[in-house]
């Protein structure tokens, strides 16, 4: 409940208010993982960050993941991510994914999950939620939805507007494996 | 300079051209050692199920799927990071309450430091206390319960210097029985807190 509230806090209160406002929330229910917490990170390389901009630091291990937040990981750089019911969510270099949905009761182990995969690459190792809600657990990159049915896998994007940059960095060097 | 210049600019367009074939992006399903697993694939124009490990679909700009074949060999090139940064696998600890209580056996409350320094060992280590009841009672009194029962040890985690942000109590209330027994009967065995440090 109080993290409900939090986050419609958050959906209504400006920018600048939001450190305020995560401040409140905490103090009301002192140390309970209901800060809204989706998922912490854990190994972290190179430049990472949270949110569409540059203005807030970099990403350390440790750091919490919320419901809707966008993680983006720079050149050279990639990142891990437990999520709450355990699902192991690892981002490789030049990669802009949104956390577009998380959900999960602890209790019961009812929830759901959205990732948006706008570029790069994300290995997704399934926990609780796949296990038991399988249909609610999607990754969407822009051209195509992938669902589970209790699973490892990675998914690949390809944004479309540097199709010289995909060229440049897939298949100059390689002259065997990568050129189709 | 002029001719090089040409060269130049062939060069690049040529690689535009290529690149006009290049995927829009691909999926790989990837082993999992002991649960069957499976992915689909859903676009514009259909849908592929990858069922073998390293099944891949390459996706088109349009939404075409076409299945292509991935190896061990072509993920670890491709993908290094992906691989690497995977967090070791969780480890599990189990406490024991005394009986008739919510206050932990010497074992237990021993444990409790082992914990603590697996969950430092780990790059952003976090633990998750699983409080579990019997099944004496109501299901709801007894999820009320199990999170209390986690509370409890989230408190002495935090007593003893653990930071309390990176602990979940979780409260499973009666559906996790240690021995598996019929309603509304005391099993001190499923009065207990299950650790996960991950």
């Amino acid at each position: 409940m109080p993290a409900q509230f939090a986050h419609r806090l958050f959906r209504i209160l400006p920018a600048g208010v939001l450190a305020l406002a995560a401040g409140l929330a905490s103090a009301q229910t002192p140390g309970a993982a209901t800060d809204g917490r989706a998922g912490t990170f854990k190994q972290v390389q190179g430049e990472v960050r949270l949110g569409r901009d540059d203005s807030r630091p970099l990403a350390k291990p440790g750091e919490a993941v919320r419901h809707g937040e966008r993680i983006r990981t720079g050149k050279d750089s990639a990142a891990s991510i437990v999520l709450k019911d355990g699902t192991v969510m690892t981002l490789g270099p030049d990669t802009t994914a949104d956390l577009s949905q998380f959900q999960f009761d602890s209790t019961t182990q009812e929830g759901n999950l959205l990732v948006d995969l706008l570029q790069g690459s994300v290995r997704m190792v399934t926990g609780l939620l796949a296990k038991v809600n399988p249909e609610r657990f999607k990754v969407k990159t822009p051209t195509a939805v992938v669902g589970v049915r209790g699973t490892d896998f990675i998914v690949e994007a390809t944004p479309r507007g540097e199709p010289l940059y995909y060229y440049l960095r897939h298949h100059w060097r390689d002259h065997s494996r990568l050129r189709r | 300079m002029v001719q090089s210049l040409i060269r130049w600019s062939c060069a690049a367009s040529a690689a535009w051209l290529f690149a006009a074939c290049a995927p829009a992006g691909r999926v790989v399903l990837l082993p999992q050692p002991d649960r069957p697993s499976a992915v689909v694939v859903t676009s514009a124009t259909g849908s592929a199920t990858l069922a073998e490990p390293y099944a891949a679909a390459e996706l088109g700009h349009k939404g075409e799927l076409t299945p292509v074949r991935s190896s061990e060999a072509e993920v670890r090139e491709r993908y290094p990071d992906l691989l690497r940064l995977n967090p070791p696998a969780p480890q599990r600890f189990t406490l024991n309450f005394l009986p008739g209580t919510s206050d932990l056996t010497p074992e237990s409350t021993a444990a409790l430091e082992t914990v603590i320094s697996a969950a430092r060992a780990r790059s952003g280590g976090e633990i998750v206390v699983v409080g579990h009841t019997d099944r004496q009672g109501a299901t709801d009194a007894n999820d009320a319960l199990s999170l209390r029962r986690a509370n409890a040890i989230r408190d002495l985690l935090v007593t003893k210097g653990f930071l309390g942000e990176l602990i979940e109590p979780v409260g499973r209330g009666e559906r996790e029985p240690a021995a598996p027994t019929e309603d509304d009967v005391p099993e001190p065995r499923n009065r207990r807190a299950e650790i996960i440090v991950r």
